[in-house]
């Protein structure tokens, strides 16, 4: 009986190791893909490293709109983003076309991405 | 005195190797004129033709703006997704470079008038945090911009509705000499290429006439 329940409480440990690993893989996989994707469709404006263009493109860098509207990053991607917006003080009024051909899953790779890495905010978004 | 002359004539291969001198880019005619009984042969080099354009404050730029100036030209639109914004970023580097420098000036063509009016263009050159005497945002007609990019910067500008954007361009930074020669063309995209591009406004810079 006893030998049994210390099985079965290794049996656990084990399982819910490997998901933790098995999370962490697919959280790694999901920032290299995100990154592969803002490289590819935001970082011709925002640039590489997330610090945006004078006062025509906004940070994405420590931004505190984003911080302030971390949900709100995958429909501006998805649909765009008209009107002015004020970012670290700054007002910016260049409209954003939203992203085409791209996944909602993508979408959220990509944002994750840009809150993990430029604002250092744990994703719930990355599973 | 033989060693001295050996001395001499190294000195001079080395100082000369360091005078890097930019080539003349496009077709050339051949002048050949006969001065005092003697064939002169003389070349004639391509030149950007005249032109007029509207700049972010409504005024008219052509050829006298250009007059004595070294500058760099580009072809951009306002509402580009693509190679554009790369291309400003390095622009904005080497214009900080040569701000205040009354030699050195920046052309940018928008290659879609419709959209990039007078006011647009202002509002885009101040938040890029350009001075309009010295970095001059362009409007105009749509072929005279179009022909003006293609027989004088040798730069592709066409619409192209496939394309992001709706337009097909290249990103090339044009370099030209106070004479209105083309002397370089740079990828727009590269930072690499955009320190080449300083280096070269600095070789024209010191260039004798």
């Amino acid at each position: 009986m006893k030998k049994s329940s210390i099985l079965l409480c290794l049996f656990c440990f084990i399982f819910i190791a490997s998901c933790i690993e098995n999370q962490f893989q697919n959280a790694t996989v999901n920032l290299a893909s995100g990154y592969q994707l803002y490289e590819k469709n935001c970082s011709n404006c925002h640039q590489t490293d997330g610090s945006g263009l004078a006062k025509l493109y906004p940070p994405l860098l420590n931004a505190d709109y984003i911080k302030n509207n971390p949900t709100a990053i995958d429909s501006i991607i998805k649909y765009g983003q008209k009107g002015s917006i004020i970012v670290n003080g700054i007002e910016y009024n260049i409209p954003m076309p939203g992203v085409k051909n791209l996944s909602d899953f993508e979408i959220k790779q990509i944002a994750s991405y840009v809150l993990i890495k430029f604002n250092k905010l744990d994703s719930l978004l990355i599973q | 005195m033989k060693k001295l002359s050996i001395l001499i004539l190294i000195t001079i291969f080395i100082f000369g190797c360091g005078n890097k001198k930019l080539p003349i880019l496009g077709e050339r005619a051949v002048d050949i004129k006969i001065i005092d009984g003697k064939e002169v042969v003389d070349s004639i080099y391509s030149t950007v033709p005249n032109f007029s354009l509207i700049n972010q404050d409504g005024k008219v730029t052509n050829e006298n703006t250009i007059k004595d100036k070294i500058y760099v030209a580009d072809f951009f639109f306002v509402t580009c997704p693509t190679i554009c914004p790369r291309m400003k970023k390095n622009l904005l580097t080497i214009y900080k470079k040569y701000e205040g420098n009354p030699n050195v000036l920046f052309l940018s063509h928008t290659i879609d008038p419709d959209h990039d009016s007078v006011s647009v263009l202002n509002d885009f050159a101040n938040r890029l945090g350009a001075n309009s005497k010295q970095w001059l945002f362009l409007t105009g007609n749509r072929d005279s911009i179009y022909q003006l990019a293609a027989k004088g910067y040798y730069a592709t500008a066409l619409p192209d509705s496939t394309e992001p954007g709706g337009y097909v361009h290249s990103g090339g930074l044009i370099l030209v000499d106070k004479k209105r020669r083309v002397r370089g063309i740079y990828d727009g995209t590269s930072e690499k290429d955009a320190d080449v591009l300083i280096t070269d406004i600095e070789i024209l810079l010191n260039e004798k006439e």
